[in-house]
């Protein structure tokens, strides 16, 4: 209901634009043809067809910016409304969890080993929940600018050992994972901040097995690339058509159909993952095909001169 | 509606289709306290599936799947002629989707979180 009412939004403005801004412009147009061709000789009337004419064009840039600016806002609050709806959901799922077990256990005073039962999924649910409001409250502080990015000078190897350390819980639990690192000896240093840069990988690391195939089969790389340094994530999952490639980076896009939730998340993963590359100077790439699995690749450009900088929110928007 | 199991009366059986691991245990361990037959499935396509083949007498249904969501279900089964009483149990829990479960066909609707006693109950009034 509310989506339908954002369109009826967007089509009025479209409707507005079009009677208050593009007949007249259309007809100030012809008027500026007539002048230019009518008054034969006349530098004024040249002048005045000339000037008529660029008006128009002016005019029309700022209908097709606005037309432009418009579509990409009212995409975003779509996207956002979607949002919410997810987070509730993925809030409520483990919160669901939470009280059943707490009911089960109340029902349950005699009976130990139920109750040992319940004490471990109260103990990974609540842990899920967490880890959900810890990424939205991670979000929030990047998206308002004020997480702070302490950038140092540091080893690609170190980046990605501790990213691997951190999917060591996650390793465990999907023991059917083949999952191998591969860094190149010898990577100049990069300026990173260690632990953002950790959490990006971190980030595709369980984007990977979560999307993987079966059995899942994860890849994680550090190589150089001319004057940049690649970490790259790759996977054997079903792909990701063309379409869709710029797309997942958008903050609360995800590719499931609404009702048809194939995996957990918020929708935030990635679009974090290019946020901490941007302000690493850095980019996300994307080389996927359905069918051929994918390639998270993050670049970043590599250090000579050792300076410790501390990068905030606007230093990442103006580079 | 009447219990038993080890005198020979059949037991009722329930199908969870519920995609969350958690939540599917959860509701397992108390049905069969409480003396059902649990059957689950993880998506759809399974719970679908298993209606189908297994004619449960209750179905305790996620709205939220994959492969085939809860609705498309549910929407299936009755199409199908099965009529079986089915609980719609969802995250989801705007009037709208409301509306769109008891239309297709639930018996009920509940709402996560929601509480294990008023859940069981009314499996045992459907």
């Amino acid at each position: 209901v509310p989506k339908n009412r954002q369109r009826l939004g967007y089509r009025r403005i479209v409707q507005l634009l079009v009677f208050l801004v593009v007949i007249p412009t259309v007809l100030l147009l012809l008027v500026g043809i007539v002048a230019m061709f009518v008054g034969r000789g006349s530098v004024f009337n040249l002048l005045f067809g000339v000037l008529t004419v660029s008006f128009v064009l002016v005019a029309v840039t700022g209908v097709v910016l606005v037309l432009v600016f418009l579509r990409r806002e009212a995409n975003l609050s779509t996207l956002q409304a979607d949002f919410v709806s997810k987070v509730s959901h993925e809030l409520r799922t483990p919160l669901t969890s939470i009280r059943l077990f707490v009911e089960t256990m109340d029902r349950a005073r005699d009976d130990a080993a139920t109750r040992d039962k319940c004490i471990d999924a109260l103990g990974r649910e609540t842990e899920r929940l967490s880890l959900l409001i810890e990424r939205l409250l991670d979000w929030g502080r990047m998206e308002s600018g004020r997480k702070q990015f302490e950038l140092r000078e540091r080893h690609v190897s170190e980046i990605v050992a501790k990213a691997i350390e951190a999917f060591g819980p996650v390793r465990d639990r999907h023991p059917e994972l083949d999952f191998a690192a591969d860094v190149e000896p010898n990577l100049p240093p990069v300026n990173a901040d260690l632990g953002a840069m950790v959490d990006a990988v971190l980030n595709l690391l369980s984007n990977a097995l979560k999307y993987g195939g079966t059995p899942p089969v994860v890849r994680v790389k550090a190589r150089r690339i001319e004057d940049k340094v690649a970490i790259e994530v790759i996977d054997n999952g079903e792909g990701i058509p063309r379409v869709e490639h710029r797309k997942i980076f958008y903050k609360f896009y995800r590719i499931d159909d609404r009702l048809s939730r194939k995996r957990e998340g918020s929708g935030l993963g990635l679009a974090i993952v290019k946020h901490i590359a941007r302000v690493h100077r850095g980019v996300v790439r994307l080389e996927s095909a359905p069918g051929k699995g994918s390639t998270f690749r993050i670049l970043i450009p590599t250090v000579r001169v050792a300076s410790p900088v501390v990068a905030t929110q606007e230093g990442a928007k103006s580079a | 509606m009447t219990v038993a199991g080890a005198n020979g009366v059949p037991k009722h059986r329930v199908l969870v289709v519920e995609d969350d691991e958690s939540i599917a245990l959860g509701l397992r361990i108390n049905l069969e306290a409480d003396g059902y037959e649990v059957l689950s499935a993880e998506d759809g396509e399974a719970g679908l599936a298993m209606a189908r083949t297994e004619r449960p007498d209750v179905v305790i249904l996620d709205v939220m799947l994959p492969k085939l969501n809860g609705f498309q279900v549910l929407q299936t089964v009755r199409r199908e002629g099965l009529t079986m009483p089915i609980i719609v149990l969802s995250a989801r829990t705007g009037e709208a989707d409301k509306v769109t479960g008891l239309e297709l066909g639930a018996e009920d609707y509940v709402a996560k979180p929601f509480s294990l006693a008023e859940l069981l109950a009314r499996i045992r009034a459907a």
